[in-house]
């Protein structure tokens, strides 16, 4: 009997906090789904974001493998969907080299870097620490709406006349400074640029993030020796 | 119209995909949550064996299929590229054997320590053996590799023999371009200054230089079989890469930075024809760094023959100089003054 109640006012208080944890929000659809704070949400944004990417990846690979597999075949659907990029359901040279970049450029940023670790990093370590949230929430938010806006500038490179960056996902200059020395080179490389750079302030914004948490948020008896490595039930 | 229809259809797939997820939902939910997850989990146990199975065959059955097309069975054509060979299946061998342990390590345990009512998982947390030894043995063995690395590559891009001829790789885009040193085994000084396409001077030769004046320009590149090459690589736009995949050989050619590297020929192009048994056998040089829109045609084409006959061909190539200049050509071999006319006419 006794225990019965002792869990019953355990309960209760659990609740009042978390009433109390409510009473500080009033969540309105735009803050709770949209530029929402909590490190689960943004966890999904990221895993939602970066499965949409992971899908446009592979639909590139698909594409320039279809050319690589068929070199001698003609695919005319292709030219439906791409134009003068497949010209005669052949992809084209530069097309070809394009959709190896982008490939490249979306699996090895935006969806390993950004699609995996923003989503597992941020949905787990303050679970597996003990913590709340994040250490800083918003810059958690910014992280992401960053990642949304550097997947925004690069999706729109993809639609520029002179194609998207073409000069491999390494982006070596001189061929990827040089508008001269491939097409690719020319505003696509602009756009993948900038999209860089704004997914190099959400990788920086995510990884500060990261740190300071697991440093400083840390649950009671927490020690950096008895972080683990694999999530246990 | 059929934009319409091929949109159409996709958006038809996603929602077919969707249904069956949607219903097999429903059938979970009817037949209980719990035992429907427990039944899954049986069924995916099992479904990791016959992952691990399939997969290892598919792996065997893929190497039978194309080993052959590969450029292994034909051996290396250089006498340095065996030892590339050797650190290649030394290299396939370790991670071969370590990739078919954890391979049936990871699926096997998934089956055998599938969730089960009267077991509770062991919560293993640190073994400082096992990590000692797990982080121990990759990186001595990975050292070994990156040492006998590093000693092929400082070898293949010191100084050769000194019995070596010198050839002149030249990368642009598209193609590729060789120089021979003539008579004097010395290269002429180059410069991007001089570059002058429509004149002739694609290499940007400095004519000034006495060196260059016996310097033999071509587009194909011959080679002595049994005698030391060494290759020095320029590249006069973007990056480039001379890939030589039969002398198992691979140098980057970057603009403004030459790079070297030096090998020697086994077969010539007529003996590797009977190895391969293919009558069209050449040896290839392709481009292996990404350059642009044309990077997929520059291959370009070596030529190994027996030194005699090497020496003959060579005799009857003409230097650039005197294709190009042929008035001058005496004269500015003497005097240094005449020697400025031809740079003049370039410019």
């Amino acid at each position: 009997m006794s225990t019965t109640s002792t869990s019953t006012t355990t309960q209760s208080a659990a609740h009042g906090t978390h009433d109390a944890h409510h009473e500080h929000h009033h969540d309105t659809f735009i803050t709770k789904y949209i530029f929402s704070q909590d490190h689960k949400t943004i966890a999904k944004q990221f895993l939602v974001t970066g499965i949409i990417w992971a899908f446009i990846g592979g639909l590139f690979s698909v594409v320039f493998r279809l050319q690589l597999g068929y070199p001698e075949a003609t695919f005319p659907i292709l030219e439906d969907f791409f134009g003068h990029w497949a010209k005669g359901g052949k992809i084209q040279p530069e097309f070809y080299y394009a959709l190896v970049t982008m490939h490249g450029t979306v699996l090895v940023f935006f969806v390993l870097t950004a699609g995996l670790s923003g989503t597992f990093a941020n949905f787990l370590i303050p679970l597996q620490i003990g913590a709340r949230d994040m250490a800083s929430p918003f810059l958690n938010m910014l992280s992401y709406w960053f990642f949304f806006l550097a997947s925004v500038v690069m999706i729109s490179s993809l639609f520029v006349q002179t194609g998207p960056a073409s000069g491999g996902w390494t982006i070596y200059p001189p061929l990827s400074a040089l508008g001269d020395a491939s097409s690719g080179s020319k505003i696509g490389m602009d756009l993948w640029l900038v999209s860089m750079a704004l997914f190099v302030v959400s990788s920086l914004l995510g990884g500060l993030n990261y740190i300071t948490t697991i440093l400083n948020m840390r649950t009671k008896g927490m020690s950096m020796t008895r972080l683990i490595c694999v999530q246990r039930e | 119209m059929t934009d319409f229809f091929l949109v159409a259809i996709l958006v038809m797939i996603f929602v077919v995909i969707f249904q069956i997820a949607k219903a097999s939902e429903y059938v979970s939910v009817l037949k209980g949550q719990e035992k429907s997850r427990k039944q899954n989990n049986r069924i995916n146990g099992f479904l990791m064996m016959v992952f691990l199975v399939l997969g290892l065959i598919g792996a065997w059955y893929c190497n039978e299929l194309y080993y052959g097309k590969t450029l292994f069975p034909q051996g290396s054509a250089s006498v340095e590229g065996e030892k590339i060979d050797i650190m290649l299946w030394i290299t396939i061998a370790v991670t071969g054997v370590v990739f078919i342990i954890t391979q049936i390590i990871l699926f096997y345990f998934g089956f055998k320590y599938q969730e089960k009512d009267n077991t509770r998982a062991f919560y293993f947390p640190h073994n400082n053996k096992l990590e000692l030894l797990w982080t121990t043995v990759p990186a001595i063995f990975l050292t070994v590799l990156v040492a006998f690395g590093l000693k092929y590559w400082f070898i293949f891009t010191s100084d050769p023999p000194s019995n070596a001829i010198v050839v002149e790789v030249t990368g642009h885009q598209f193609g590729w371009d060789f120089r021979y040193p003539g008579n004097d085994g010395v290269l002429g000084k180059k410069s991007y200054k001089l570059y002058n396409q429509p004149a002739g001077n694609s290499l940007g030769v400095d004519f000034n230089d006495s060196a260059s004046f016996d310097d033999i320009h071509l587009t194909e590149m011959h080679i002595p079989k049994g005698t030391p090459v060494k290759l020095v690589i320029n590249a006069m736009d973007v990056i480039h890469d001379v890939g030589l995949s039969h002398f198992r050989m691979k140098m980057d050619a970057v603009p403004g930075i030459p790079t070297t590297m030096w090998f020697t020929p086994k077969y010539t192009t007529e003996e590797m024809k009977k190895i391969t048994s293919n009558p069209n056998f050449v040896y290839e040089l392709s481009c292996d760094q990404i350059c642009g829109k044309g990077h997929f045609t520059m291959r370009g084409i070596i030529i190994v023959e027996e030194p005699a006959v090497y020496q003959a061909w060579l005799k009857e190539q003409k230097p650039e100089y005197g294709t190009l200049f042929p008035d001058n050509t005496k004269n500015t071999l003497t005097t240094d003054s005449m020697s400025k006319a031809p740079i003049a006419q370039i410019k």
